[in-house]
């Protein structure tokens, strides 16, 4: 086990580097996961008709902590892995650093456990858990071997096989009482600053970042990008929140597990009824992105701080990925690791990478 | 693979090392003429015309020696070997040469008298026929075949390089790119790539072409042949490297993406608004073909909710008595497609065609009154069957078949959740996939905007200004003539 792998930046191939508007579809593939299927019911138990407020806090949230991301990154090059190494030391940059992969791959684990819970209820109630995990673990096995280019492909497939979903919200839109959505800011600041920790959990997915930073061609450019890629996952966000919170009425809200799936039940197409079949087959292509890029950052955090081969680390953690969302049984456990990753999450979006912004402005920058 | 190629080696090294002895073939015969000995092998020379060209000079001036001989002898392409080891006298004899040898010299001279072989005529394309446009398509000979291309592009940057291919076939191979405009890195995988084949026979340009693709494990083609000279001048003035094989009547180019499969080489002699509806027309058919099956499989099997009301009545109607589960009646029609597809390809013409008829209607109707099959099921096999046939490269249209097997087994499986697992594991391929190291889903990923004027779409020409960027060419723009008038403004 060699540690001095992550004290100098990793020299990427320029044929393994990206684009820099592909950034776009990595932010939003890493953002909007199966969680936009059901958040609004969350946000909504404190504030209510408000949730939309909360939805844009959050997106700007987003913004400064994605633009304190490409300062220090831009500042210093490398990766999180360099950072920690310069910022901590070899032996002391140990500890966040494993964390941070740990927390990466069970934010993996939530999404795929969470969308297996959906595709229990909605569509196949006798599917063992450990057969679609093992089929989903196995293509994602298959993508993240390919390389980044491969995972930034299916982030970019993956936007546009889904995408056209939110045309779907017309419906409860055109079904819906805007009067849903009065009166405006009626809550205690307690109310509103719960809801925003719990919405942190919605928008998890930008840290990934600090693993593909080293690929991407230009990294100026690309930070255009990843705004615009967060702003478009806000709109997305502010969408569904609002034609949810016009469709059903609080007290209805508050019954439902999947507002979203509900809304898809009232799409009537001429050739095609029950919607939320071909909406849960869908998500499956979406949350294949979310698992791509979390395996492939913490194998790739694996790969740069203990100097093992990416693809070693990736068998491993691969076999996690398919072992631990079998351990979780029921829709209780599932809400308790949702609730654990989005505080954890909260913590390292709005405590440590602030943190590690400071630390970064006091010291002293990569020699061009 | 190393290990064998190890083998291989050392095997070459020990016949190198014994002295090869003459082929027995060669008839070595006296001239008549004082001291003047020929040799030759029969079926390869052109004894007329020696007799008339060379003998008549040899009796003029028998009194020279061999290089004087070499010199005068008034035959062009001849060669002179100062006392040649036999495998050299071999090989020159054998490529259709006449060895000239007098009795006090160790020295030989080759003259060149080569039999013409009859060829055949220059014909039709028959799987690429346009209805307009050229109607010239390869033969088998290499030399008419860069014939065909040179006339169409008499510009010097035009760079043939020849390359021989196959230990005992001794197969002439040419590289052919333009030398202002293809990428060198391009070029230099191509020339890399054939000259480092090992293989004793390469009886046709498809032998290479799964020699040196990218991923030999993948079912797509990553190179495209094609019978037509204009189709490989268009990927030549585009930036792109193709080669020709001596008996093969197929030009073979690179790299190319998914989406030109799907260009008949007809878009370009029609109008741009009807190229583009039928390219367009063509993804759609092979979408369908793909997933029309498995689709319908995996809705009836397990999401029978998505049906609306009407159309489930008819659906039911058509599957009430069938004792079978859809996944295995649909695996055993396409089966039966593809028994009537092979048995017509490998018939005659005319009886294959009988068969395909008789098949396609005894069978289809008798399966369907035996209450084997639905009809539902079996109109959108056949479609699926007449849709992968749309598509123009022969190679394509086989894969595009063999891909909806295991996309119906895994519709059999989950329904739509594994289809839509099954096209994110196609896509990780397609999107893993190289042509000569370029992307093979270009232009749509990596997303080329500037490229998709001549992809699923044709534009008109003045619009295609710029070559692909996926080439990576040195000259990047075309040239363009087309200039954009004011209202009411004229030369």
């Amino acid at each position: 086990m060699n540690l001095t792998n992550s004290k100098y930046p990793p020299s990427v191939h320029k044929n393994a580097r990206i684009s820099p508007q592909l950034v776009f579809f990595l932010i939003v593939g890493s953002q909007v996961g199966v969680g936009i299927l059901g958040f609004v019911r969350y946000i909504a138990e404190f504030v209510n008709q408000d949730s939309w407020i909360i939805v844009i806090a959050g997106g700007l949230g987003v913004h400064l902590i994605l633009w304190m991301m490409f300062s220090m990154l831009n500042k210093h090059g490398g990766d999180l892995f360099y950072l920690h190494h310069k910022f901590f030391g070899k032996w002391l940059a140990l500890v966040p650093s494993l964390l941070f992969i740990v927390y990466i791959l069970v934010t993996g684990i939530v999404v795929l456990r969470t969308y297996i819970e959906a595709v229990q209820n909605w569509m196949f109630p006798g599917l063992p858990t450990w057969a679609i995990s093992l089929f989903f673990v196995a293509l994602t096995y298959y993508i993240v071997s390919k390389g980044f280019r491969v995972v930034t492909g299916i982030a970019y497939f993956s936007f546009v096989l889904s995408v056209w979903l939110i045309f779907s919200h017309y419906f409860p839109i055109k079904f819906g009482h805007s009067i849903n959505l009065l009166p405006v800011l009626s809550y205690s600041f307690k109310d509103y600053f719960e809801a925003f920790k719990i919405m942190v959990l919605s928008y998890v997915g930008i840290e990934y970042l600090f693993a593909y930073y080293p690929f991407l061609h230009d990294p100026k450019k690309a930070q255009k990008w990843a705004h615009i890629g967060a702003a478009t996952t806000t709109f997305f966000y502010l969408l569904t929140t609002i034609s949810t919170l016009m469709y059903f009425s609080p007290k209805q809200l508050q019954r439902l597990t999947w507002p979203t799936l509900m809304e898809w039940k009232i799409v009537t197409l001429p050739f095609i009824e029950r919607f939320e079949y071909i909406g849960i087959t869908v998500f499956a292509i979406v949350i294949l992105i979310n698992l791509a890029l979390s395996l492939w950052s913490s194998s790739r955090g694996i790969h740069r701080m203990f100097d093992i081969k990416q693809r070693t680390a990736l068998v491993l953690l691969s076999i996690i990925l398919f072992v631990i969302p079998v351990l979780f049984t029921n829709r209780v456990e599932v809400d308790e690791l949702n609730n654990m990753v989005g505080k954890v999450g909260t913590y390292l979006l709005y405590g440590y990478i602030p943190l590690l912004f400071l630390i970064s402005l006091v010291k002293k920058g990569e020699q061009k | 693979m190393n290990f064998l190629k190890s083998i291989l080696t050392a095997k070459s090294a020990q016949k190198g090392s014994k002295e090869t002895s003459l082929d027995t073939n060669i008839l070595w015969e006296e001239t008549g003429i004082s001291d003047w000995k020929t040799g030759y092998i029969q079926t390869l020379i052109n004894l007329e015309r020696f007799d008339q060209e060379v003998l008549p000079f040899l009796q003029k001036n028998q009194s020279l020696s061999i290089s004087e001989m070499f010199q005068q002898l008034p035959i062009t392409n001849k060669k002179w070997c100062k006392n040649p080891d036999n495998q050299t006298i071999n090989e020159l004899i054998l490529q259709g040469n006449i060895a000239l040898v007098k009795r006090s010299s160790k020295d030989m001279i080759f003259v060149p008298i080569r039999k013409e072989q009859s060829l055949r005529q220059i014909s039709v394309p028959e799987v690429e026929f346009s209805v307009i446009g050229p109607k010239e398509g390869f033969i088998e000979d290499i030399d008419t075949n860069l014939l065909l291309i040179q006339k169409r592009l008499p510009t010097s940057s035009l760079q043939i390089d020849f390359l021989e291919i196959g230990t005992r076939t001794k197969s002439k191979v040419a590289i052919l790119y333009l030398k202002d405009v293809a990428d060198e890195e391009n070029v230099n995988t191509m020339k890399q790539r054939l000259s480092e084949i090992e293989y004793d026979h390469i009886l046709d340009s498809s032998y290479l072409v799964q020699m040196i693709e990218d991923n030999k494990m993948s079912i797509f083609p990553q190179f495209i042949d094609t019978e037509r000279p204009d189709r490989v001048v268009a990927a030549l003035v585009e930036g792109k490297v193709a080669f020709l094989t001596n008996g093969s009547p197929h030009g073979t180019y690179g790299p190319v993406s998914l989406v030109e499969f799907f260009a008949a080489f007809d878009d370009y002699f029609l109008s741009w608004h009807i190229a583009s509806l039928f390219r367009i027309m063509r993804i759609f058919a092979v979408i369908f073909s793909i997933f029309a099956t498995p689709l319908y499989v995996a809705v009836i099997t397990y999401h029978p909710e998505l049906i609306p009301d009407d159309l489930m009545s008819t659906l039911t109607t058509s599957r009430t008595d069938i004792p079978f589960p859809p996944v295995l009646e649909a695996l055993f029609l396409e089966l039966t497609i593809e028994l009537l597809r092979e048995a017509g390809a490998r018939l005659p013409t005319k009886v294959g065609q009988t068969i395909g008829i008789v098949g396609g209607i005894v069978i289809g109707t008798a399966s369907v009154d035996a209450g084997l099959t639905s009809n539902v099921l079996l109109i959108l096999v056949a479609l699926s069957a007449l849709a992968s046939f749309t598509t123009p490269v022969y190679r394509m249209s086989n894969s595009i078949r063999i891909v909806r097997f295991p996309m119906i087994i895994l519709s059999g499986i989950w329904g739509l959740l594994s289809v839509a697992l099954g096209l994110m594991t196609i896509l990780t391929h397609l999107l893993a996939l190289t042509s000569l190291g370029r992307p093979y889903l270009a232009p749509i990923y990596p997303p080329r905007i500037k490229d998709w004027k001549d992809s699923f779409i044709r534009l008109p020409f003045f619009t295609q200004k710029e070559r692909p960027k996926q080439l990576r060419v040195k000259e990047k723009e075309k040239i363009n003539w087309w200039k954009k008038r004011d209202i009411d403004e004229f030369d």
